[in-house]
């Protein structure tokens, strides 16, 4: 059985790359296995794809993505009607293998890093909080080295994105990004404190899938569990939720960024078979990156949506973030953070409250203007207008242009 | 050390005791190596004075002797690479492998505060000079900070060359002079006051 899809642009312009729609629709209306999936185009040319089994316990989250090499224009219906039709049909030929790659260290079951890479950009992601063995255990759920190979052929003393002028081989250890260092969840107004908080970076994560194809290197895990307790006002009884804190990192192909979805999902007293729920939460991130001594977060005026972080000394190591979550302002040198002398180098920030959150974090080098410009694009390509596509069973409803609106 | 460089150290704050060069690469060490038909007397000095500002307030004295055997390394790759790239440019090849390296030592080697403080005294250099334009402060920081190396590295091979004239100096040394020579004639040529004169 061949069954269409509906992809939809809903930019004001032609575009290319990874699109991605819900894998269990599809999987319910075929029996073609996730392995032997493809998506065709119009002139029937097989395009490289994937199927991400995010969460072994819960099929409605696993993913198909695939790849447009061509552009797309986007709909005549302006920035709601479709794009382009496309079918997915059995395999005929082998994906094409990009250097997209997923590594996993320790024993299986008990992994306590991760590595991804796609060519241009290689991150080393850490599930267990003292992956240095010493008494610090405060990494969990961190990237611990990003390198990002040079943009044309210039010549660079390091790779290194977190500590880029370190060319000493001297790193600093404490160096990190995309830590989720503070998860906040609101109590009901009966409760007597007004909110929940924990923090996942002593305690290990859990992989939970990984998936390594032609189009994106993906992992998805979880934090360590933490309680969320409240009194049930209809039956008069205290309630425990058992809530993990999920990430979804992959890097995509060609991508010079790593996207970092987000959600907190809770099973009631402990029941092992219960269908999680999904609680809006308060996510904080915390980077350790030296961008330079003299390095400032941009800020403007009621944008909440993305930032950019850049010095003015060469290399020009470049930070930018998007989020669909709105963030707050950029700190650096957050108050709490002990060590005095890399304050300049400390920086966090917190997503408003969601249920979700899609993230994009972006490494580069290049002058502030750029990185902003490249946020601002990030945002809007990954976050806010992604190409998406849905199953073309019924009438296709309006396109998306925001997780938001939806 | 010129009196308005004087004062320069000394404006910085009132309480804390004007920051003094502990090395040997002095401003006179500087100014003599650099003064040469491309630079005038007078260029050369005001060039080694900021200079040593520049290093001296940074903070970065110590860090460098104490890495002088790395840096020194990179800087010969540099020079290497430049003298092969020559058909493109070699001073601007030279310039442009070398400047991140050495932001990389004033990163790792200084700290915020130091760099303010820099940057506030190259304001302040530009007004005792009496310059109009208000020269970006970062490459000036970074420029200076690589003439003070080439010079220490230039120095430092001269001295032992001087050291080993009783006995008859190996050809290591003598190629590696040969390197430093080329590496301050790139920064004399960065330092040029020629065509002005």
């Amino acid at each position: 059985m061949t069954l269409k899809l509906h992809v939809y642009n809903a930019s004001g312009y032609s575009r290319r790359g990874y699109v991605t729609t819900p894998w269990q629709p599809i999987q319910e209306q075929t029996d073609i296995e996730p392995e032997r999936i493809a998506v065709f185009d119009a002139d029937d040319k097989p395009l490289d794809t994937q199927v991400h089994r995010v969460d072994p316990a819960d099929p409605s989250r696993d993913v198909l993505i695939f790849w447009l090499d061509k552009n797309i224009n986007p709909a005549r219906e302006q920035y709601s009607g479709v794009s382009a039709i496309m079918t997915v049909g059995e395999r005929v030929r082998e994906m094409s293998r990009p250097e997209l790659k997923c590594e996993l260290e320790g024993p299986v079951g008990d992994e306590y890093r991760l590595k991804l890479s796609n060519g241009r950009l290689a991150f080393q992601f850490e599930l267990a909080p003292a992956p240095w063995g010493d008494e610090r255990n405060f990494y969990a759920g961190s990237a611990t080295s990003v390198l990002l190979e040079p943009e044309w052929s210039e010549h660079l003393w390091t790779k290194e994105m977190l500590d880029a002028f370190d060319w000493f081989e001297e790193h600093d250890l404490e160096k990190r990004c995309m830590q989720i260092d503070r998860v906040r969840l609101s109590l009901p107004a009966w409760a007597s404190k007004h909110e929940v908080e924990f923090s996942p970076i002593r305690q290990p994560y859990k992989l939970l899938s990984h998936s390594e194809g032609p189009v994106r290197a993906s992992v998805s895990v979880a934090s360590s569990p933490f309680d969320y307790k409240y009194r049930d006002p209809l039956r008069g009884v205290d309630r425990t939720l058992s809530c993990r804190l999920h990430r979804v990192i992959s890097l995509y192909r060609e991508a010079n960024f790593v996207v970092d979805e987000l959600s907190v999902r809770g099973t009631h007293d402990g029941q092992r078979k219960a269908k999680p729920v999904n609680l809006f939460f308060n996510a904080s991130y915390f980077m350790l990156m030296n961008l330079g001594l003299d390095a400032n977060p941009s800020t403007y005026f009621r944008i909440w949506d993305w930032f950019g972080i850049c010095g003015a000394f060469a290399p020009n190591p470049a930070f930018g973030f998007a989020t669909d979550a709105h963030c707050s302002t950029v700190v650096q040198g957050s108050p709490d953070y002990p060590y005095e002398e890399r304050m300049y180098k400390a920086f966090s920030w917190e997503l408003e409250r969601a249920n979700v959150a899609s993230c994009v974090h972006i490494f580069s080098r290049c002058d502030a203007m750029t990185i902003e410009s490249r946020a601002g694009k990030a945002w809007y390509e990954y976050v806010y207008r992604p190409l998406w596509a849905e199953l073309a069973v019924k009438s296709p409803s309006p396109a998306s242009v925001s997780r938001r609106k939806q | 050390m010129t009196d308005s460089n004087e004062n320069l150290r000394n404006s910085e704050t009132t309480d804390t005791p004007p920051l003094v060069g502990k090395d040997e690469v002095t401003p006179e060490v500087i100014a003599e190596a650099l003064g040469s038909d491309e630079v005038s007397a007078g260029a050369a000095k005001t060039i080694a004075d900021a200079a040593e500002l520049v290093v001296v307030n940074l903070d970065i004295e110590e860090f460098i002797a104490d890495r002088w055997s790395q840096i020194s390394n990179k800087l010969r790759e540099c020079d290497e690479y430049a003298v092969t790239a020559k058909t493109f440019g070699s001073n601007m090849m030279f310039l442009n492998m070398a400047i991140p390296l050495v932001n990389g030592i004033i990163h790792v080697g200084s700290r915020s505060e130091r760099l303010s403080a820099t940057t506030t005294l190259i304001e302040e250099l530009r007004k005792t000079i009496g310059l109009s334009y208000d020269p970006q402060r970062i490459p000036v920081i970074s420029a200076l900070t690589l003439i003070y190396l080439i010079v220490k590295g230039w120095y430092g091979i001269t001295k032992e060359l001087k050291a080993t004239q009783t006995v008859e100096a190996p050809k290591k040394l003598d190629d590696m002079k040969e390197v430093w020579e080329r590496m301050l004639s790139r920064a004399q040529r960065l330092c040029s006051d020629r065509t002005s004169r």
